[in-house]
């Protein structure tokens, strides 16, 4: 169970600079499923998932985890290697194990976002942008966490190596069953990925539910296939709602298309 | 981090001229080095209670960066007390002294620190480092010739620009490092340090790359440190600069005279 009760977060108390960035959060969020967290710019997004993951501690207010271990993915994580090879940089958290422990969870970690024993002995610093980014993923991954929170896991890489990544998130979803947490402003990452949204706004939940219904918020913005379904709807087609991701559209429209030709 | 950023009040002090709030900061701050009488002490902090209340910047934010720099005073002080030795004893631990020469010398160092984070504080506060920049290169210009003054305030000026973006980023790769399980309260010395490696390595990568996107943006702007430049805002004298600079005048006075004066 994960559990926010009268949240409140404010930075700097008591100061000129004092900001309210929760506001009276109250939420049971759903485990064991993928979970977008959207809403604009300073709207709340990470100081919710630093008072998750304990990095920060609410002003007031309680919240729940069970004790679960929280692994959390900074933006840009690449931006945080520090070691001269990639098998250092990915063991670093759990040093204190037995070898052949580690060596198993380095091997795990590394798999799980797509690369192979090979780039142990690598220099991380020598690696693409994407490569660098999975690194710093993996070394995350290997503490096992029970919770992962992924802050914008894609942003700054091209379309392809976006595209790799998200398999690799959507795989480990499939095996370890754990729940992922991912804050991201591209619609069409949450529309393929998610099952259910937060939409946050100045420091306030507006929605928590199905990510289909998220995308009726007046003034959100939308993916690119719910932008073509509401095109195609308002021409008189009637393709439902909980149409959101590409190849359920795709599969809805060859569907009436073939209806059509007999 | 609030330590000397600037803080809007448009009051008279945000007004004056920055290159006399720069030039009375250094004379003042050298100045209180060589004062000595109570009588003196009393008239300078109540003027200066008198200019922080006329800036209206909250007397909390004064205290904030005082404390910033408690440790440094207490740490003199202290080391003051048990180095100096005349005068009569006043407090006796094995071989450690405090006499009343060195307690009262001990009080009037942290005075003096205490009032010079008062006057800095007073200049950045009601001071934007734009304007201070503009102070400096101004007070400098006459010596343009064998000091590069250009390049001077420019790397002045961005040093100060990223001093909150570099701490911010400092803080949020202390986060990041947190979460994977990187101690820095360790109780193991080596291992302490090597944890903090994990904080420079890439604190230092993040201010070369932030260099590096500089230096291409300013060459895309043609920058050239070498051409004669002219501000938007040229600084001028007006009239409440000259009322302020009689005052220091008169105060600068008023100070040497009562601390000749004997009771
Ligand atoms: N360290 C800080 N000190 C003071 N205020 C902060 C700090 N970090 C964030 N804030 C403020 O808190 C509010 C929420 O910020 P937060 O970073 O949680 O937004 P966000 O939804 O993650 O935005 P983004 O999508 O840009 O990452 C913002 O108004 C921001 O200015
Ligand atoms: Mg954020």
């Amino acid at each position: 169970m994960i559990k926010f009760e009268n949240v409140t977060y404010i930075y700097n108390p008591n100061t000129v600079y004092e900001k309210k960035a929760l506001d009276n959060i109250n939420i049971k969020i759903d485990e064991g499923q993928i979970i977008g967290l959207i809403g604009k710019s300073g709207s709340g997004k990470s100081t919710l998932v630093q008072n998750l993951c304990t990095l920060l501690k609410p002003t007031s207010g309680k919240i729940f985890t069970d004790n679960k271990k929280i692994g959390f993915v900074f933006q840009y994580p690449e931006h945080q290697i520090f070691e001269m090879s990639v098998k250092n940089e990915i063991e670093f958290a759990i040093k204190n194990l037995d070898e052949t422990e580690k060596h198993k969870r380095v091997l795990d970690a590394l798999v799980a976002v797509g690369l192979t024993n090979n780039y142990l002995n690598k220099n991380p610093f020598e690696l693409s942008g994407g490569e660098k980014r999975k690194v710093a993923i993996a070394s995350i991954l290997v503490m096992q966490p029970e919770i992962l929170i992924l802050d914008e896991p894609t942003v700054g890489l091209d379309f392809k190596t976006q595209q790799n990544i998200l398999s690799y998130i959507k795989k480990l979803h499939e095996t370890k069953k754990i729940t992922i947490i991912i804050i991201s402003h591209n619609m069409n990452i949450i529309a393929e990925l998610t099952q259910k949204t937060i939409v946050m706004e100045n420091g306030k939940i507006i929605f928590y539910g199905q990510t289909y219904k998220a995308f009726n918020i007046p003034d959100i913005k939308l993916p690119d296939t719910k932008k073509l379904i509401n095109l195609l709807n308002a021409k008189g087609f009637q393709i439902p709602d909980s149409i959101i991701k590409f190849d359920e559209t795709a599969k809805f429209i060859a569907k009436k298309l073939k209806e059509k030709q007999n | 981090m609030n330590f000397g950023q600037f803080y809007n009040t448009k009051s008279i002090i945000h007004q004056l001229d920055p290159r006399i709030k720069l030039l009375s900061l250094i004379i003042f701050g050298t100045q209180i080095f060589f004062i000595d009488s109570i009588q003196n002490y009393i008239v300078i902090i109540c003027t200066m209670f008198f200019l922080v209340y006329l800036s209206h910047v909250p007397f909390k934010l004064f205290l904030k960066s005082t404390k910033s720099i408690c440790s440094i005073i207490l740490f003199t002080s202290i080391l003051n007390m048990f180095f100096i030795t005349n005068g009569n004893v006043i407090f006796k631990f094995f071989f450690l002294r405090i006499t009343d020469c060195s307690l009262m010398l001990a009080i009037k160092m942290s005075l003096r620190l205490i009032i010079l984070v008062f006057l800095t504080s007073l200049l950045t506060f009601t001071t934007s480092t734009l304007r201070l920049t503009d102070a400096l290169v101004n007070i400098l210009s006459p010596f343009k010739k064998i000091l590069p003054t250009n390049e001077i305030s420019m790397i002045i000026s961005i040093t100060l620009r990223f001093i909150p973006v570099l701490s911010e980023e400092f803080k949020m790769i202390m986060k990041a490092q947190t979460m994977r399980g990187i101690d820095f309260k360790s109780k193991n010395i080596n291992e302490r340090i090597k944890n903090y490696l994990a904080l420079l390595i890439p604190i230092f990568i993040s201010a070369f790359r932030r260099a590096d996107d500089l230096a291409f943006a300013m060459q895309a702007r043609c920058y050239n440190p070498n051409i004669k430049r002219n501000s938007l805002k040229k600084l001028k004298l007006q009239a409440a600069d000259f009322y302020a600079i009689s005052f220091l005048i008169a105060f600068f006075f008023l100070t040497c005279f009562l601390e000749n004066l004997k009771f």
